[in-house]
């Protein structure tokens, strides 16, 4: 009679006080409903190959991965506390800086649990990269998940020797005239936030709550600097690419000399897919470039804090980080500190097969910047397109 | 019972109401009475969009891009009409312009991205050919200030209808015979296409072309593609300011919204009222 399915039976016990055990116990045969960004069909592989199939084998946990991120998340879980419902239609979410910010700002994580993962012993939280977010502590209520740092992709063929600071590209840009743009959307005003910093003298110099003084000094020189070159720009820079994928295909067929990552690794899994020409690189500017986490989080309102909890702990388990760096499978930086982790470990880590396009992570490390907070995103979107996109 | 009463009730039901509710929270959140981070009633998200150049911008670009496609849409129907009556009742150039019906307007717009984009077929031929240099001297003719790429998406999706349009007011209001009325008369073919045909089709098609405007006033799939974003359309505004970083930015969203649809229903209001 109890025609019960298990695979649709979900947790909805507070796992504040249970202990690991009893938590795994009552995370088996439960559904977690994950709802992640899938555009990268490496990363989709990743979970679809990789995940999904280890969480039911290991603890008998259906993960189901949906698509969603950012402000789309934002906006169900707002709707979600509006319409006062009691279940989120999401129990784990792949969430950045900026997410977080906003989910914290109307109060829609639960946490902290990430103190409960027996995996999270292998993380360094005091790393300012890892246990910061947008300057932000993360304080147990998001779990860091994967870490990159920005880069820029050129062809080493087409451009041997790359701009690497602001002085360098002014000239490339003058040489090449419509080769070099910056797209208006979160990876292009990343590159803003590090130009930024780079303007502001001192690469701490915006660590900290926001300071409309040091943004007004900094962003002037900002706005001067990029309207001095913006003639020079792809489409003279009248217009500015609205998503990253655009700009990688105008890359791939020549129309741009440049384009840019989030993900350092990233060059090498799009050689790999054979998007990109097999003499593409990546680099960092001299004056550095943002290195970020993301991570995962879960809904305050969400049906099975216990099992997302299992799936996040999977997915911070060295063998997990450790199969996402390759290359070859996605290519997302650790978030483990590789001291921490059992000697067998640290030696699989440590000799992975290199990189083959991408800069080693130990050489762009000291030109790594911290995010600055999340005001500074907010002024920079607002003020590119007044500053910038509006002015002829 | 009225036997009206089913049908008005559930016209008003499924469409009226979804509407009209909201239009209403629309109005609540941009005066701060509901929303997770509102706190209270407020003008200042009014007072603020109202004073954003963006707005009116977005609202004459979209009124601009809205008047010329349903011009030019209905100009090249008429043309095709008038010039090849014959032809296009045809079997196969019938059947061709229905195609074009079945198509969403993003698929349009790839196409329009693909065929005049700087890397698009257009650009590769005149490069093949000698006429351009290379891709760099390519004018831009997507994301460009005029919204070209946008006009020829909209254009080429919305042409057939009316030309379909036209063809059956042709059949159905009995040009045929107005016109050889008319030529027996000793009307130049000139006179009777002006004085007879033009004014007849324009008269009754009137409404629907009217529509069209209003409907290509607040697209969106084509400008997601081929719009820019200074000046951009009504439906980008709305779009981007849905989607802001800044959650505090969320009420102007709706400001505008609720800006656009009383512009929307003001117009439908003041051209359908007479009827």
């Amino acid at each position: 009679m109890m025609a019960c399915n298990n695979a649709t039976i979900t947790s909805t016990q507070d796992p504040s006080q249970l202990n690991w055990k009893d938590i795994e116990q009552k995370a088996a045969g439960t559904t977690v409903q994950m709802t992640m960004w899938q555009g990268d069909p490496l990363i989709n592989r990743y979970m679809q190959d990789y995940v999904v199939p280890e969480l039911k084998q290991r603890y008998q946990i259906n993960l189901q991965l949906n698509t969603g991120q950012g402000n789309a998340l934002v906006k169900m879980m707002m709707a979600e506390k509006e319409s006062q419902q009691h279940t989120s239609a999401t129990d784990l979410c792949w969430i950045n800086g900026e997410t977080f910010f906003q989910l914290r700002q109307i109060d829609a994580l639960y946490g902290p649990f990430t103190q409960q993962l027996p995996n999270s012993q292998y993380i360094d939280f005091d790393n300012p990269f890892i246990g910061i977010d947008f300057q932000q502590k993360v304080d147990g209520f998001e779990c860091p998940w994967g870490n990159v740092q920005e880069c820029i992709i050129f062809d080493s063929v087409r451009t041997p020797a790359p701009p690497r600071n602001l002085q360098a590209l002014e000239a490339y840009v003058q040489a090449h005239p419509g080769k070099w743009t910056i797209p208006y959307e979160f990876t292009g005003m990343t590159l803003l936030k590090a130009w930024l910093i780079a303007l502001s003298g001192d690469k701490n110099a915006l660590n900290g709550d926001f300071d409309e003084e040091k943004y007004k000094a900094a962003s002037s020189q900002l706005w001067a600097y990029i309207n001095r070159i913006k003639p020079y720009f792809w489409r003279k820079g009248e217009t500015f690419p609205e998503n990253l994928a655009t700009m990688h295909q105008m890359f791939a067929n020549g129309e741009l000399d440049f384009t840019l990552s989030n993900n350092d690794a990233e060059v090498d899994n799009k050689i790999l897919q054979n998007i990109f020409p097999g003499t593409t690189k990546a680099y960092v500017f001299e004056t550095g470039t943002i290195q970020n986490s993301h991570y995962l989080g879960i809904p305050k309102l969400s049906g099975n804090k216990i099992g997302a909890m299992v799936v996040t702990n999977f997915m911070i388990s060295p063998e997990a980080q450790y199969r996402k760096y390759m290359p070859s499978v996605w290519g997302d930086g650790t978030v483990l500190d590789i001291q921490k982790l059992p000697q067998d470990w640290q030696l699989k880590f440590n000799n992975l097969p290199e990189r083959q396009h991408a800069p080693k992570r130990k050489d762009i490390q000291p030109y790594a910047l911290r995010e600055p907070a999340p005001e500074y995103m907010v002024r920079l979107f607002e003020d590119f397109r007044k500053y910038v996109i509006d002015q002829r | 019972m009225n036997k009206n009463a089913i049908p008005i009730g559930l016209f008003l039901m499924f469409s009226v109401l979804p509407l009209a509710a909201g239009l209403l929270y629309a109005l609540c959140y941009s005066l701060g009475w509901v929303g997770t981070l509102n706190t209270g009633f407020t003008l200042t998200y009014w007072s603020a969009t109202l004073r954003d150049g963006d707005l009116w911008s977005s609202l004459g670009l979209s009124a601009f891009i809205a008047l010329c496609s349903t011009a030019l849409s209905v100009g090249l129907g008429l043309v095709l009409v008038l010039g090849c009556k014959d032809v296009l009742q045809r079997r196969i150039p019938n059947y061709l312009l229905y195609t074009p019906l079945a198509m969403p307007p993003i698929i349009f717009s790839f196409w329009v991205f693909q065929l005049m984009g700087s890397s698009g077929l257009l650009a590769r031929w005149l490069i093949k050919t000698g006429w351009v240099r290379s891709i760099d001297t390519f004018p831009a003719l997507i994301n460009d200030r005029a919204h070209i790429g946008v006009m020829v998406a909209l254009v080429l999706s919305t042409f057939p209808v009316f030309t379909l349009l036209f063809l059956n007011y042709y059949q159905s209001e009995n040009i045929v015979g107005y016109s050889q009325l008319a030529h027996t008369l000793g009307a130049t073919k000139r006179q009777t296409q002006t004085s007879i045909i033009l004014p007849l089709l324009l008269r009754k098609a009137k409404p629907t072309i009217l529509l069209y405007a209003i409907f290509l006033f607040g697209v969106f799939e084509v400008p997601l593609l081929l719009g820019r974003q200074s000046p951009r359309m009504i439906s980008m505004l709305i779009h981007a300011n849905f989607n802001k970083f800044n959650l505090m930015d969320l009420p102007r969203a709706y400001v505008i919204t609720v800006i656009y649809a009383v512009i929307i229903l003001s117009i439908v209001w003041m051209l359908f009222r007479k009827k």
